[in-house]
């Protein structure tokens, strides 16, 4: 005899009407189905037993997650003749279904039911209290919810927990056997061996599209690697860093920062929704998220930025954002920056997951390389530049002091000597004396012109008397009284060093002149551990720091000393004066 | 484009401040030695005269001058601080606002 399953396997609705998230899977009916076979065998436990052992080999052997659970269903449905079957997959957090796959209820009967359990009622006792149930009539449960409109009627039933090393996957549900009768002790052994069997395959689908998903990462992350490899503009560098993360972390807003001297960083880069107006934008460290983990040095995923004392409430609820990742960026054991993410926006509840921490993590270490690079070529054509540049201006001066100025110098002796013989005649004196005149000036501006060059003093006898030369002539040209004192040993410093400290204190001294109103300016050289520092504070009107743009033309300062590692530190404010900090380190 | 510069109007006592040129527009800001300080400004369209005095009294600080004759008769000498070349290029953008040089 043969016994026809049931017809046109399709959609299950469970035993209640909650939320949740669909997956449906319509099966295509066999030729003779396990079912089938089993019932025409006049199904032996043998018979049945060989059938679950194929049936668990074909479920391990497939990789797609969905086709898995689908043949599950359909297996656990066929073995012991149920009419409707499902399977709930515990979400992360072990309390709810995360997926429910059905099997047994028409499409149409699914669409009126609506949307798909969650895992309350029955359903849900199996999530916290993972052991077999088998139930006559399940509505007559206590647990039971109930069942929403539409449902099929569905009275026996069978739930099986997916476990593995004490880990529950999901629930096998069946309910309703063809036959009229209840499921058997032997219906629940079967199905607790493919529930067993099956959640191997579960683990191995996940774990297959886990890494297939990396893998993918990967590859992207690759693609990416090499784009950064070829950018050596760090200012498009920077900006493909954000554009190409924010990308494989399909996040909301992506920034970049850098340090801004000692105690602050600057937002370089930023891509997504609101990074208008942020770039630019300067904190001190101690004031952001990003600043302090600048600091620690570890990456931080935060799940709810309004409950992190750290993150800024203003830009947060300004920007309307949910949760965020931190990720230092170092190069050579040194922190160059720092690249935060925040609202994943696939996820709808925003977070990130470990994955894109990691996933951050490593794609932050090949950025910050990238950035070291740059920042290096960039370093080493400005300080190509500037040796050129120095070195020119050397030359220049030399030439015009040793040579033009010397030839003045003779013309001046030889008119002195054409005086005396012309002295005899009125006009002739005068003509020559004329002529003294024009040379004695053009002989100060050659040797005014061969000091602004580069003073030789700096080269003869080391910064202290260049900057002593130069801070006298600057105070008899302004007025501006200027106190300087050099707390330094005898020793010379390296030319670059001495030559970046002068130029720091002329440029800063002719800001003053430009911008300061000052009256008074103070200059103190003091040598510290491992370095050398200027400090030059002026009695002026101070200037708002974070306003936009570079009329002071602190941007170029700052670069002279990153050339050579050190740091420019500037405190001001409006009416308050400004003291510079420049320190450069002695190697 | 601001250049620190030692400036007077002619004839006036030194002043030791800036220089702001932009849109045709100069604006001088100084302050004497006795304290005191003072503002210039004139567009650039109303110069009738721009030269450099290389020689003479009309050097300012002991370096040579540049020197703007205004339609209204103020006479402005200027004298930049510690920038090498920029007299030159003063004069040039000067000359090339004031309309006193094709451009």
């Amino acid at each position: 005899m043969d016994v026809e399953p049931p017809s046109c396997p399709t959609i299950m609705a469970s035993a209640e009407g909650d939320g949740g998230v669909v997956s449906r899977r319509t099966l295509k009916r066999r030729p003779r189905t396990l079912y089938a076979q089993l019932v025409g065998v006049a199904a032996t436990p043998a018979a049945r037993l060989q059938a679950l052992v194929e049936a668990g080999m074909s479920l391990t052997s497939e990789l797609s997650l969905d086709a898995v659970l689908g043949r599950l269903i359909q297996t656990a449905a066929e073995l012991t003749g149920a009419k409707y079957a499902a399977l709930g997959v515990i979400d992360a957090s072990h309390t709810k279904l995360e997926r429910f796959v059905t099997h047994g209820v028409e499409e149409s009967t699914h669409a009126m039911i609506g949307s798909l359990p969650t895992g309350r009622g029955i359903l849900g006792l199996l999530i916290n209290d993972a052991r077999p149930i088998r139930l006559h009539d399940l509505t007559e449960d206590p647990h039971s919810v109930g069942f929403p409109a539409h449902h099929p009627e569905m009275r026996s039933f069978l739930g099986v927990p997916v476990m593995l090393r004490g880990t529950n996957y999901g629930n096998l549900y069946l309910s309703e056997k063809e036959d009229g009768s209840d499921f058997s002790e032997e219906d629940q052994e079967l199905v607790t061996l493919l529930a067993g069997q099956a959640a191997i395959a579960i683990e191995n689908a996940r774990l297959y599209e886990a890494s297939t998903r990396w893998s993918r990462r990967l590859e992207t992350l690759n693609e990416v690697g090499n784009a950064l490899a070829t950018e050596t503009d760090i200012a498009l560098l920077l900006d493909l860093i954000v554009r190409r993360l924010r990308e494989l972390l399909s996040a909301k807003l992506v920034t970049l920062s850098l340090p801004h001297g000692a105690d602050e960083i600057r937002i370089a880069a930023a891509a997504g929704e609101g990074s208008e107006g942020l770039i630019g934008n300067v904190h001190l460290l101690d004031e952001t998220k990003s600043g302090r983990v600048f600091q620690r040095r570890r990456s931080e995923r935060v799940d709810s930025l309004v409950d992190d004392p750290e993150v800024t409430v203003e830009g947060t609820r300004r920007l309307g954002l949910h949760a965020g990742i931190w990720v230092p960026m170092i190069a050579h054991d040194r922190t160059i920056g720092i690249i935060s993410a925040a609202d994943k926006l696939t996820a709808v509840d925003h977070r990130f997951s470990d994955d894109d921490l990691r996933l951050a993590e490593t794609f932050a270490s090949r950025a910050a390389t990238a950035v070291d690079i740059s920042e290096r070529v960039a370093r080493d054509i400005l300080r190509r530049v500037v040796d050129a540049q120095e070195t020119e201006r050397r030359r220049l001066a030399r030439e015009l002091h040793d040579e033009t100025g010397q030839a003045l110098t003779s013309i001046l002796l030889g008119l002195k000597s054409l005086e005396e013989t012309v002295a005899t005649s009125p006009e002739a004196e005068l003509a020559v004396a004329g002529l003294r005149e024009l040379v004695v000036a053009t002989l100060q501006d050659v040797r005014r012109l061969a000091v602004e060059l580069r003073p030789k003093a700096l080269d003869d006898f080391g910064l202290v008397a260049a900057l002593e030369r130069l801070t006298d002539t600057y105070s008899g040209q302004t007025g501006i009284t200027v106190d300087f004192e050099a707390a330094l040993p005898d020793d010379r410093f390296p030319p670059e060093i001495e030559t970046t400290l002068y130029r720091m204190v002329q440029e800063a001294l002719t800001n003053v002149v430009k911008h300061a109103r000052a009256r008074r300016v103070s200059i103190l050289l003091t040598q510290r551990p491992n370095s050398v520092a200027a400090v030059i504070e002026d009695d002026g009107t101070g200037f708002d720091p974070t306003e936009p743009g570079d009329g002071f033309g602190l941007t170029a300062m700052r670069e002279r000393v990153n050339m050579v590692g050190g740091t420019l530190t500037i405190e001001t404010g409006q009416g308050t004066g400004t003291t510079i900090v420049v320190e450069v380190p002695i190697r | 484009m601001i250049v620190a510069v030692i400036w007077s109007e002619v004839p006036g006592s030194a002043l030791a401040g800036r220089l702001e040129l932009t849109d045709g527009d100069a604006t001088l800001w100084g302050r004497e030695r006795s304290g005191d300080e003072r503002t210039a400004s004139f567009s650039c369209h109303d110069l009738i005269d721009v030269r450099i005095e290389r020689f003479g009294p009309s050097r300012l600080g002991g370096r040579p001058t540049l020197i703007l004759e205004h339609r209204s008769g103020r006479l402005f000498g200027i004298s930049p601080i510690d920038s090498v070349g920029v007299l030159g290029e003063l004069a040039e953008r000067f000359s090339l606002q004031s309309k006193l040089l094709p451009a």
